[in-house]
């Protein structure tokens, strides 16, 4: 499930992560389970797309070099 | 298995007046530190009182100021009584909650409030209302103790087992109060061909105030755990969201361990029957209706699909859809609470933030909310008539049998 994908970089169940043992010195870690984290997750990206609903009327193009 | 939940091994320390434990003070601290306060604009109570101290942020540098010296906790008591528990805030919350990247640890801020209650009271310091709280918490113990609630008497005309590999699970509130939305639940399941059974004396659940009761909280967790063994559970259905977030996050976060079969609240279950044609609505239900996302089911379990599709899948009925992220910042005005907790702690409060619901839903043009949590249905009409709002409020599974022509 974990991919390291750069020195201190690691994707677990296609989320980018830095590597949490690096924080492990400064705060006390805790059991959370997987489901947890994907509930989590998965609210986020919902309020990003309530957010987007609500407040993007239109998406701008990127200019075009002519 | 639906389990999901935290632990945290320091939030089982005992507190003292001048002191909480450090871990505790450096998730206070990080609260503190954000300063965004997202949860205050989320958060029911503010929405109300406009008072920063009734919201998460508060809470946390309140205690801050405990693990720092500047308050003794008995001073604060008051402020956690302003939390109706919904869960609001550690949703909206970007920071508090730091999974997803390398902190990996998230503030669960119902547990902590439940916890500095608790270690208030174990010190011997009262806070508003907490005799009347603890009043009825034990009001509900001793009818249970006393066995003077009947928990079998509204399927006794049904002719169900008390054994089975479903078993269709409730407390004290549904088997009493709300009867009329349980025995419908047991004849749509009936009407599909599910074979089920119920258990014989439930002990009451009490997501968030188990721990009031110590010992006693964790001797019904184990009796309600045997009994559904006993009676061969492999599935649980749960018709009231209070009792689900106590066998999914309770249960786990108390006794360390998942509960032994699968947990499956009542309209994922209903609705899967429908989609595999085991039930089919058919006669129009005539109605302008919009749906109250229960704060346990969309802002704590994070269910809020199913209860909508079975509404879409009557024919008849002109559905208003109110967004659930839109609902992370409505409450009934009960809250968590099995036990009426924020209601006896602030009546006025309670009331207006569900008169603040009833007409948020008027604004849609609906005439009828619906629900899917019986604490919210109590609420709601009680609100209804202290304010005389005309519009219907109706437990989803009764427009469902409607359509079902099921009585």
């Amino acid at each position: 499930m974990e991919e390291y994908i750069g020195e201190h970089v690691l994707m677990r169940y296609g989320i980018y992560e830095v590597n949490p043992a690096k924080m492990k010195k400064w705060v006390k870690q805790q059991v959370m389970s997987e489901e947890f984290r994907r509930y989590i997750i998965r609210q986020r990206r919902e309020y990003l797309r309530w957010m987007h609903e609500l407040f993007a009327q239109k998406i701008l193009k990127p200019p075009i070099k002519k | 298995m639906t389990t999901a939940y935290t632990y945290k091994p320091w939030l089982v320390e005992k507190w003292k007046d001048d002191w909480v434990p450090e871990e505790v003070a450096i998730d206070c601290y990080a609260t503190f530190a954000c300063r965004h306060k997202f949860c205050r604009e989320v958060c029911p109570v503010y929405q109300e009182t406009g008072n920063e101290s009734h919201i998460s942020y508060g809470f946390h540098v309140a205690l801050l100021s405990v693990s720092r010296g500047y308050e003794k906790l008995h001073n604060l008591g008051n402020t956690f009584t302003y939390c109706l528990q919904c869960g609001a805030c550690q949703l909206r919350c970007p920071n508090t909650l730091f999974t997803g990247d390398f902190y990996r640890i998230t503030n669960e801020h119902n547990v902590l409030v439940t916890k500095t209650r608790n270690e208030l009271l174990r010190l011997g310091f009262k806070f508003k209302g907490s005799d009347d709280m603890l009043k009825a918490i034990n009001q509900i113990v001793k009818d249970t103790e006393e066995a003077r609630l009947s928990l079998t008497e509204w399927a006794k005309d049904l002719d169900l087992p008390r054994y089975g590999e479903t078993i269709l699970f409730t407390d004290y509130f549904m088997a009493t109060q709300m009867t009329n939305i349980l025995r419908l639940i047991a004849k749509i399941l009936k009407v599909a061909g599910i074979k089920f059974g119920i258990i014989e004396n439930p002990k009451p659940t009490l997501p968030y105030e188990l721990d009031y009761l110590g010992e006693k909280g964790i001797q019904y967790i184990k009796e309600n755990i045997e009994a559904l063994k006993k009676a061969g559970a492999k599935t649980v259905i749960v018709p009231d969201p209070h009792v689900y977030v106590s066998l999914t996050k309770e249960y786990p976060r108390l006794t360390g361990s998942e509960v032994p079969f699968d947990v499956v609240f009542v309209t994922d279950y209903i609705w899967n029957l429908i989609k595999e044609g085991k039930l089919v609505p058919k006669k129009p239900v005539n109605k302008k209706v919009t749906y109250h996302d229960p704060c346990m089911l969309n802002k704590v379990s994070g269910i809020w699909e199913s209860p909508r599709n079975i509404l879409k899948s009557i024919p008849g009925i002109e559905f208003i859809d109110e967004d659930h992220v839109t609902q992370w910042y409505y409450c009934c005005g009960n809250g968590a609470s099995e036990a009426r907790t924020f209601k006896i702690l602030h009546e006025d409060l309670s009331y207006r933030i569900g008169l603040k619901r009833l007409n948020r839903a008027l604004d849609t043009g609906a005439k009828t909310l619906a629900v899917a949590c019986p604490h919210c249905n109590e609420q709601f009409n009680e609100v209804k008539l202290k304010s005389k709002t005309e519009i219907e409020i109706l437990d989803i599974f009764e427009i469902l049998a409607e359509s079902l022509e099921i009585r």
